[in-house]
């Protein structure tokens, strides 16, 4: 067994069943596609008659627009077709606060904001014809930062826009405001043992997905109807947006999703298609857009920075009251911000057990591209302070991060942010079984003994919670070929997290097949059932729930064709191999069979059908007022991750050594794809921890939007990730699977910080743990004997 | 000409020059290597990894695999990046370099090739042939070291040491700075700190703080003019301190 | 103004007509319809382009088309055999080092040409090599795996 398989452990709850299928090393089931290059991405669509898209992007980051002349592109030779802001109806639109225009009329209010579009007969020309617009500015005041936006009269970016969960901020650009109140924090204060206060700072950072966003769109001329081809992770939600957009039917659009380069949040929502279709309706020809990396750095919709003020009251070692704010710089739209500030508001309370809290999540505009979605939203940023505060509290009391830790998790019945009751809470059993295989203990005694080398060790705890997203329903539908092969037909995505194989093997596991008996039919909104998308970490999840259940709705089908053909009661007929046998006897009949028979005289084709959706679990409306995109916690999933570095006190160089990753995640549907995201995730947060901020210098302009100065981790860089799966805190999902998409993206960066701070005495609160800023925080403070 | 910025007439592929990607050794004449040479050809030639262990160190560090088997010594020189990293080594080896155009060959010293960034002494029509090391002497150690944001990024600092001494006297010693002012040079007063003295502490301190006087980093999208100062300080300190560990070997 | 230069590409001869600029990563996706090899950052950071000239990964994003006229070159195209895919692919499936799949083409390419050059690789010699290859999926952990996995058996199918 290579290092990098899972020691799986289960707890003593641990259920009898045997599965088949489910637990089981299987590869992805299109991976064949992939590894031999003929998987089509978004960026490979191609028509013989397509035209190349360009956008043309604002060069101001705040700025009337006095002049717009597209016509010498318009005439320039084989450009097809010009958008602008008067070819799209005049909507504003925007999920959460109603603040965005597909184009600008008259203002820009970030730098590479889209002004218009082209459409031309190659892409050579396409670019030329950008240099042929001309456009002019009157700039307008740039408000870039924070304390900027909350000033209160900073300019407002939104005039007359209603902001969400109405803030009771004077500064008109404070766009969303969420507030959970519990206890009575003022007591708790009083009476503590002591109070600490701290401030943390998170950077903007990007998805870095390797294929830039893709979309190819054609307008049928005669009927009016538009397909796209898009590599997104939720077809349907692009197809409604767009519909809003474009003010059509729903019914009007069909979305066909490409295999996806990398999403990680960024493509839930509409980007490109909007200007694809237009473009195709205005020309009548197919249109590709792909974006370069240059543009994916400026004008994409990166994880918002986050400024985070957290106080913290302990009494006998138990946290006992928590205050906080995390501020979020969402740039120039608020929608994706304000689900950020919501779920801060909760991540301030981290995986533990707190009576009293006052915790408030806000967004605040500036000129900046608009924050979107970004594994793990609102939970990440947060998390770095809370993890990192989590430790300044333990070396406070006097206790080890381990067992302050261990004294105040969560377990089943704690209070979560807004009073729900938590369940399926493993993070303790996590965090033991960690701390057991990584020996920290042993670790921290031993090394008081070498400490006077520029060269020092240090582990890193940290522990983390994030909701499955249960607020998007998903539909299912399996059928059966002649041949009794099983067609899964589900509306959900797999942008590479490997969750449509989890449903894959969840439809074989039910049918007594092997995974390589399933095919998957997925991606196209014509003809899937709807699906809430791949993003929240709620495709095992949710899409699994509903598979499990077309799954046993196929299964009952069978069994009822099953027992008129083997002339048996259903009861003893079971399913296994592909087909129906009478227990405990050598007579069986094929599933092909059983088709022939349901489709001839039996009931009708086999179809089964599932469905999931779900409220909100309860909690108490008193605990929290302002915006809640989501008011509690579906099932959340827990971590505990341990990172060991040494830290040069010379140069600030961190380098990390060892990386162990425990995940509660209720059951392990596939343990080589849990494993695959869960060393994905920590990687994406090592890169957060060590290296990744996207830069602007003081007039707003990007000055790193490229993989040259944008440093995502290699694999020279990273460790060997270890990844502990901790089964048995079963949760909702199916078999009690929990999703684990995003969360384990969230613990590395405090873990690497308390890490340090272990090596050497110095806590660094601004990320990334770059050896400038970690050399420039040992200058600022004298070190504190762990 | 990728990026559309600038459209020449005439495009000379000069890969097709026979005999300019030779790699030469000998114990007496050094190492010549051809402008062409593909720096993983150098990466992987005994030849240099067994006698120049620092330019090895220095080449395999650049960019990547792929990188390396198209990028060429000449290239790397001649695109006179102040952060390119084969320059520090070449410069501690004393490395001259030949040039020929249509007026003739030359042979100049690599200190006082580069100018500034992207200027060198190549005049119009003049094209870099051959990248020329002599012998080490014995007693001789040398070393190679850089610091980026990965492990091989375009380097924040690099340094490179080439260290003569014999019962703890150095007898000679190169210091190449890299990535810390406009072109990458050679630390003279931190050089002359050393040259012929007795080598202590504190003389290794005092050294490794003048170059660092030496250097004129800037603060860029990649570090600060700050950080760089301090760890080119340190690079220096750690590499003559390893030389000289090598060296009494 | 066009150029006529001639490629070879996973054994097939291809005469190609292209202005000088053009990069062979335009020419095969573009010219020659191989959508296999990706684009991603354009500036050979991150590997997705990687392709093999004469057995050695390139950077196709950064080489022009003319530069590589007559050379004998290699895409993710042209590694399995048929509907047979290579052990090296196979590997990659079945140790989980695939996930969203738009690196795999530069990193098999990669990783070909590695075991080619060193049929016995240590896990820092594989993390070296295919430092020019990034992944943003998977952690890199699995492929490494999935490389020394296919060394392994190579070695063993050999004894």
């Amino acid at each position: 067994m290579s290092i990098t398989e899972t020691e799986t452990r289960t707890t003593e709850q641990e259920s009898e069943e045997k599965f088949g299928v489910v637990g089981a090393r299987l590869a992805r089931y299109d991976g064949d596609l992939k590894v031999s290059g003929s998987a089509v991405f978004g960026t490979d669509i191609t028509f013989p008659n397509m035209l190349y898209g360009k956008i043309f992007r604002s060069s101001r980051p705040h700025a009337r627009i006095v002049k717009l002349d597209v016509s010498r592109a318009e005439n320039f030779p084989g450009v097809r077709a010009v958008v602008t802001a008067s070819d799209f109806p005049e909507i504003v639109y925007g999920f959460a606060i109603k603040d965005e225009l597909i184009l600008p009329k008259d203002r820009v209010i970030f730098y590479g904001q889209p002004i218009c579009a082209i459409a031309a007969d190659t892409l050579e020309i396409a670019e030329k014809a950008l240099a042929e617009i001309e456009v002019e500015y009157e700039p307008l005041p740039n408000v870039l930062t924070v304390e900027d936006a909350l000033k209160d009269d900073s300019p407002p970016l939104h005039p007359g826009v209603v902001p969400a969960g109405s803030p009771p901020y004077r500064s008109k650009n404070v766009a969303s405001y969420t507030k959970v109140r519990r206890g009575n924090i003022e007591k708790a204060f009083r009476t503590a043992d002591f109070v600490l206060e701290e401030r943390y700072e998170t950077p903007q950072t990007h998805q870095g997905y390797l294929e830039p966003r893709a979309t190819t769109a054609e307008v049928d001329q005669k009927t009016g109807r538009v397909r796209v081809w898009t590599a997104t992770q939720s077809p349907f939600l692009v197809r409604n947006t767009l519909a809003e957009l474009l003010a059509i039917p729903v019914s009007q659009i069909q979305i066909m999703s490409t295999h996806t380069g990398g999403a990680f949040g960024a493509k839930i929502l509409c980007h490109l298609e909007p200007f694809c279709v237009m473009l195709s309706k205005k020309s009548g020809r197919p249109v590709r857009m792909v974006l370069t990396r240059a543009e994916e750095f400026i004008a994409a919709t990166p994880r918002p920075a986050v400024h985070v003020w957290i106080k913290s009251a302990v009494k006998d070692g138990k946290i006992v009251a928590r205050q906080g704010r995390s501020v979020v710089d969402c740039g120039a739209y608020g929608s994706d911000g304000a689900v950020y500030a919501n779920i801060a508001a909760f991540t301030l309370q981290g995986p533990y057990d707190i009576p009293n809290m006052e915790t408030e999540g806000i967004a605040v505009y500036t000129n900046k591209q608009p924050a979107g979605a970004y594994r793990a939203p609102g939970t990440m940023e947060t998390a770095f302070g809370v993890e990192s505060h989590t430790d300044m509290l333990a070396v406070k009391a006097g206790i080890s991060p381990l067992d302050f830790r261990l004294n105040n998790l969560m377990e089943d019945g704690t209070v979560g942010p807004t009073g729900q009751i938590m369940v399926s809470v493993g993070v303790k059993d996590a965090l033991r079984k960690a701390a057991e295989k990584i020996g920290y203990r042993e670790f921290r005694s031993r090394r008081r003994q070498a400490k006077d080398s520029h060269l020092s060790r240090g582990l890193g705890i940290a522990c983390g919670l994030i909701p499955t997203v249960g607020i998007h329903a998903s539909g299912a539908y399996i059928k059966l070929n002649e041949d009794g092969k099983i067609i899964l037909i589900s509306g959900a995505s797999d942008t590479g997290t490997g969750a449509v194989t989890g449903l894959a093997m969840i439809a074989a596991e039910e049918l007594g097949v092997g995974l390589k008996d399933v095919m998957v039919q997925s991606g196209d909104t014509d003809v899937v059932p709807w699906d809430g998308g791949a993003q929240g970490s709620r495709t095992t999840y949710g899409a699994g729930n509903a598979v499990l259940m077309a799954a046993r709705d196929a299964r009952n089908q069978l069994l009822t064709v099953a027992s008129i053909v083997l002339k048996t009661d259903r009861s003893k007929i079971e399913l296994r191999d592909g087909r129906a046998w009478i227990a405990g006897t050598n007579e069986s009949t094929p599933f092909s069979g059983l088709v022939g028979r349901a489709q001839y005289n039996a009931g009708g084709p086999i179809l089964g059908r599932g469905y999931f959706a779900k409220d909100f679990p309860e909690y108490n409306k008193d605990f929290v007022e302002g915006y809640t995109f989501v008011p509690s916690l579906h099932d959340p999933t827990f971590v505990a991750h341990i990172a060991e570095v040494e830290v040069n006190s010379l140069t600030g160089e961190t380098r990390l050594t060892r990386y162990l990753a425990a995940v509660d995640l209720g059951r392990c549907i596939n343990p080589l794809g849990a494993e695959g995201q869960i060393q994905g995730g920590v990687t994406q947060g090592i890169g957060y921890a060590l290296t990744e901020e996207m830069l602007h210098d003081e007039n707003g302009f990007p000055t790193n939007p490229n993989f040259t100065d944008y440093k995502l981790p290699t694999i020279m860089g990273v460790p060997l990730i270890e990844p502990l799966i901790v089964e048995g805190h079963y949760g909702n999902g199916p078999y009690g699977a929990k999703g684990i998409g995003e969360v384990n993206i969230v613990p590395p960066a405090p873990a690497i910080a308390n890490a340090v701070f272990d090596a050497t005495g110095v806590r660094v609160r601004k990320l990334p743990l770059k050896p400038e800023n970690v050399l420039e925080a040992m200058d600022e403070s004298a070190p504190i004997v762990p | 000409m990728m990026r559309r910025k600038i459209n020449p007439n005439f495009v000379i592929n000069i890969s097709k020059i026979k005999g300019l990607d030779s790699i030469k050794w000998s114990n007496d004449t050094g190492l010549k290597m051809g402008a062409l040479c593909t720096l993983r050809s150098l990466e992987k030639s005994k030849e240099v990894r067994e006698n120049y262990p620092l330019l090895f160190n220095a080449i395999r560090l650049i960019g990547s695999v792929q990188i390396r088997n198209m990028a060429t010594i000449g290239g790397n020189l001649c695109n006179a990046s102040p952060a390119a990293d084969t320059a520090p080594p070449l410069l501690a080896l004393d490395a001259r370099v030949k040039l020929a155009g249509k007026d003739g060959a030359r042979t100049v010293p690599l200190d006082g090739f580069f100018l500034g960034p992207g200027k060198t002494v190549l005049r119009q029509g003049e094209i870099l042939t051959e990248v020329d090391v002599k012998s080490l002497p014995s007693h001789t150690s040398t070393g190679f070291a850089k610091m980026g944001r990965t492990p091989t990024d375009i380097s924040k600092v690099s340094a490179a040491v080439v260290l003569t001494s014999r019962r703890n006297k150095c007898e000679d010693v190169r210091i190449a700075l890299g990535a810390v002012a406009a072109t990458p040079f050679r630390a003279k007063g931190a050089e002359k700190i050393l040259l012929g003295k007795e080598i202590s502490d504190d003389t290794l301190e005092a050294a490794s703080v003048v170059a660092a006087n030496e250097a004129k980093p800037i603060t860029d999208v990649r570090s600060t003019a700050r950080w760089r100062k301090g760890a080119i300080k340190y690079l220096v300190r750690t590499l003559l301190e390893s030389g000289l560990r090598e060296v009494s070997k | 103004m066009k150029h006529q230069i001639m490629l070879e590409v996973n054994g097939q001869v291809h005469q190609v007509s292209t202005e000088p600029y053009r990069t062979l990563l335009e020419v095969l996706r573009d010219d020659l319809h191989l959508t296999g090899t990706k684009y991603s950052c354009g500036e050979g950071e991150c590997g997705a382009c990687t392709v093999l000239v004469d057995d050695k990964p390139f950077m196709s994003c950064l080489s022009l088309a003319v530069a590589v006229n007559g050379r004998r070159i290699q895409t993710i195209e042209g590694v399995a055999e048929g509907r047979l895919i290579s052990p090296l692919q196979r590997n990659f499936l079945a140790k989980g080092a695939v996930q969203c799949g738009y690196c795999t083409p530069g990193i098999v390419m990669s990783a070909k040409a590695l075991l080619e050059e060193n049929p016995n690789p240590t896990e820092q010699e594989v993390r070296d090599y295919m430092e020019g290859n990034l992944c943003r999926c998977t952690g890199y952990s699995k492929i490494v795996d999935a490389i020394l996995a296919t060394a392994e058996s190579t070695r063993s199918s050999k004894r």
